[in-house]
């Protein structure tokens, strides 16, 4: 850590600084804070690491419906979608009725399953380069993930990381996909050590709680979970 | 996204300053963003962002393996300048975890603004929409804990010596 610097009263706050680099402060507020600044070396400094600080983004990708809402999209494709989708329903009736003479319920995939359970690939990104579907690593590396569905779906998903007997979950909770062709998991992971790893997606709904991953994965939603194995390169 | 591209880089370097990491802080930005686009709430400011962010940050220090990780590869040069004034003592990284650990999530919350963000404590209690009064007795609060885990740490250093 850099050595400390004194501040000639109550420093101008990061949160202010930035508020003032992005052009939202009050004349007012501006000119107390120019004030300031013209006294204190601290302030100054760290005033002028935010005129300095630039850093690179990574891209966003933009789902191509959020500008528009659903009713809008139903408004203006109802017409030409009525047709076809009231001829899926019933090839699909009677499609459940010829192949479950017996009467027997489908098993429930929480709608995810239409089309085929989806396929996982890793990026591993190891000392700046980057592959696909990797079948080892190194420790240190650095992983994403991509899902692609056959047809499009929403669903809220997890990560579910086993090494050692231990299941870590590198993201936060609660989180909701719209799974296309090869859609992107938000953000990435480190993977240390020199063990096997397994790299689950979990997905569906209800998302089964993270208390139920820590003895292994739990096999009553197994249609769910879509995994992957890695181990350790030999050095 | 007009927010991303407008706010995105002084978030990064926000998360940065309590993380100690690029990589780190550029995935728990990028990935507010893109739950913000999954639920199309396109239209937020920056004190939103910034109390976002912020537990985003926390979570990932709560994260047993995720702050393994980030012990071990963390840049103490990302931290900043740091300014003596309203904050009476700067808390490093490896201070910081622990007292996550101890604190509730609302005085960790008020531990960053306070000693990361330099806020002052009408700047928290306005972001945080509470009074001045309970964001002072937080802070007494996390300056007391900080105070005991700072002579555990001196205490077991001293043991060790000794043996």
């Amino acid at each position: 850590m850099t050595q400390p610097l004194d501040c000639i009263s109550t420093p101008i706050s990061w949160f202010k600084l930035d508020r003032r680099i992005t052009g939202e402060l009050a004349p007012a507020e501006d000119t107390r804070i120019e004030e300031h600044l013209q006294q204190c070396h601290a302030c100054r400094a760290s005033w002028e690491d935010v005129q300095a600080t630039t850093r690179s983004l990574r891209p966003l990708v933009m789902p191509s419906d959020v500008s528009e809402s659903f009713s809008q999209r139903l408004k203006r494709w109802w017409p030409a979608a009525f047709v076809p989708a009231l001829a899926a329903l019933v090839v699909f009736v009677w499609m459940g009725r010829h192949e479950q003479p017996d009467g027997a319920t489908r098993p429930s995939m929480g709608g995810l399953t239409k089309g085929g359970k989806p396929v996982l690939s890793l990026l591993r990104e190891h000392q700046g380069s980057v592959a696909t579907d990797p079948s080892v690593y190194a420790s240190g590396d650095r992983f994403r993930m991509l899902i692609s569905c056959e047809s499009p779906i929403t669903s809220p998903w997890d990560v579910v990381v086993y090494q050692d007997g231990a299941a870590f979950f590198p993201f936060g909770a609660g989180n909701t996909m719209e799974c296309g062709n090869a859609t992107a998991i938000p953000g990435a992971f480190r993977i240390t050590g020199s063990s096997p790893v397994t790299i689950c997606l979990v997905f569906g709904t209800p998302l089964p709680k993270r208390s139920s991953f820590s003895s292994g994965l739990p096999s009553n939603i197994e249609a769910n979970i879509v995994c992957q194995q890695i181990v350790a390169a030999k050095p | 996204m007009e927010a991303y591209s407008r706010y995105g880089e002084r978030l990064v370097r926000k998360a940065e300053r309590l993380l100690q990491s690029q990589d780190d802080a550029q995935d728990i930005v990028h990935g507010l963003f893109v739950d913000l686009l999954a639920k199309k709430k396109t239209s937020v400011d920056l004190a939103y962002l910034y109390r976002a962010v912020t537990n985003r940050c926390l979570n990932h220090l709560r994260d047993r393996k995720g702050r393994l990780g980030l012990i071990e590869r963390h840049d103490e040069s990302l931290r900043g300048i740091a300014r003596i004034g309203c904050a009476d003592s700067i808390i490093g990284l490896d201070l910081l975890t622990k007292l996550v650990d101890k604190l509730d999530k609302k005085s960790a919350e008020v531990l960053t603004y306070h000693y990361f963000d330099d806020m002052t404590q009408d700047e928290i209690a306005e972001l945080m929409s509470t009074s001045r009064r309970s964001i002072a007795r937080r802070i007494t609060r996390i300056q007391e804990c900080a105070q005991q885990l700072t002579t555990e740490t001196l205490t077991t250093k001293t043991k060790e010596a000794a043996q």
